[in-house]
């Protein structure tokens, strides 16, 4: 093994660490909304949003590894069933590769839907876990108000995302 | 506008396997947590006593801001809830008056009728430092565990009634999983009209009631306490009270508000040791008939035997 591959794979090893830490952080962030009065029944998926960005807008490859530890993590801090966090994480990674090797083009203008169709899709299938699991339909407004929130806070990150792209493009012009 | 760079991370043969493996090795730990292993349970309160620092860290200072949010909210409406509070002041001096003389009358009947007086419970109180909004789960975390004598089934009261029960027990955290949650299942009874229910959470705001009688009328606005039945929590804890839907099915309101949950006490001395379950020792070989003396020609429940009246 030359000094250029373990260099590659320091690299690679150093940014999926450095995303890990950073997702950890946003999973914090979003259960921690829980305390705010207008989320008292559920909080917007942040996680998935910076998933489908990340591997969208930025290129970042995030490591299955990572997401599927994330998940667990993500179950045992709001101690859900072990595993369903971790198979929704992976499912939004899975589908938003496929999307965008077959359909998406790299600078489409229509990432709300095609995030809009990623997440509920994958939210479709642990929600279905979920009742199978239970044996029971949950309440539907809580699910409908984090699938809600989730829609609405995806293009305001999105535009600020851009928006921070843009000035960042004036300045260094 | 940002713009992705060329994909050249298209997943692999292996890659693909691994996804596909991943996906099950997902699925199976849903199915193993679901059977409630002990292994799985022990790995749980290990991370959550591992997380649990980091997510007091991260939820303290937002936790705050909340907290400063809805003090200006209420800081708006001072002036309303001054004049509500002095016409409840009012009425909790009636109210007070009454329950002295009746509380009186209470102990003088109990006296006469030797009633064995209830056993005081001993609780231990932790702070709750995460939030409760999930949309699978509503559960809490509290800074108590093993070593404060916390374990798996003991009940979690607050000021205002029945909150939950312990699920996972760590050296110091344990989680509790709340009423509301779609797994909890708690026996009740109508205090007006006595009859008894189980009342299941909904991952929602309200309480679905279940197994109540068809002969039983609720009113809206009943109180509703454990009934003690199963001996899985105490009887006579506050749960909630009836509110009538738009399609006419009666829920149950919590008293207790789960976003504003600081403190919880845990009542230790009435912990799972009481549940059948954990005294179950096995079948009971049957019962041989005890012979009864009766008359002859007459069963036990008092009526003539059929081939006595033949003959």
């Amino acid at each position: 093994m030359n000094i250029n591959s373990i260099f590659y794979f320091f690299n690679k090893f150093s940014n999926n660490i450095l995303c890990f830490f950073l997702l950890f952080f946003l999973i914090n962030i979003e259960t921690s909304f829980g305390f705010f009065l207008i989320f008292q029944n559920s909080t917007p998926s942040l996680l998935s949003i910076a998933i489908y960005l990340s591997l969208r807008k930025f290129s970042i490859h995030l490591s299955s590894f990572s997401l599927f530890t994330l998940g667990i993590l993500y179950d045992v801090l709001l101690g859900s069933n072990i595993g369903i966090s971790s198979m929704f994480f992976l499912l939004i990674k899975y589908f938003t590769q496929y999307l965008k090797l077959s359909f998406i083009e790299n600078d489409s203008s229509d990432d709300w839907i095609y995030f809009t169709f990623i997440f509920i899709s994958s939210f479709i299938i642990t929600f279905s876990l979920n009742i199978i699991l239970t044996l029971t339909i949950p309440d539907l407004s809580p699910i409908l108000f984090h699938l809600g929130t989730t829609l609405i806070t995806f293009p305001f990150i999105l535009i600020s995302i851009n928006f921070i792209y843009f000035i960042t493009k004036l300045i260094k012009n | 506008m940002v713009s992705g760079k060329p994909s050249n991370n298209q997943p692999s043969k292996f890659g693909k396997r691994i996804n596909f493996i991943l996906i099950l090795l997902c699925l199976s730990l849903v199915f193993l947590g679901k059977l409630d292993l002990i292994a799985v349970r022990n790995l749980k309160a290990f991370m959550s006593d591992f997380l649990a620092p980091i997510t007091f860290l991260f939820n303290k200072p937002v936790k705050e801001i909340a907290d400063v949010l809805e003090d200006v909210k209420s800081a708006t409406s001072l002036r309303d809830e001054n004049i509500r509070f002095k016409s409840e002041i009012r009425r909790l001096k009636v109210w007070k008056s009454k329950t002295e003389s009746q509380e009186l009358e209470l102990l003088e009947l109990r006296e006469l009728l030797k009633v064995i007086p209830k056993k005081n419970n001993e609780i231990i109180t932790g702070r709750v430092f995460t939030a409760a909004g999930g949309i699978f789960a509503n559960t809490v975390l509290i800074n108590v565990g093993k070593k404060d004598g916390i374990n798996i089934g003991q009940p979690a009261i607050s000021s205002l009634g029945l909150v939950g029960y312990v699920v996972n027990v760590g050296i110091s955290s344990s989680r509790i999983l709340l009423i509301i949650d779609i797994n909890a299942m708690i026996p009740i009874y109508l205090t007006d009209s006595n009859w008894p229910a189980v009342v299941q959470g909904q991952n929602g705001e309200l309480l679905k009631i279940r197994f109540l009688s068809s002969e039983a009328k609720p009113v809206e606005g009943e109180v509703l306490e454990t009934s003690g039945h199963g001996g899985q929590l105490p009887s006579g804890i506050n749960v909630g009270n009836i509110v009538k839907s738009f399609s006419g099915n009666y829920y149950v309101k919590p008293t207790v508000n789960f976003q504003k949950l600081t403190y919880v006490s845990i009542i230790t001395n009435f912990n799972s040791k009481h549940s059948s379950k954990n005294i179950f020792n096995g079948f009971a070989p049957l019962q041989k008939p005890i012979p009864s003396i009766g008359l002859k020609g007459i069963n036990s429940s008092g009526t003539r035997r059929s081939e006595s009246l033949k003959n």
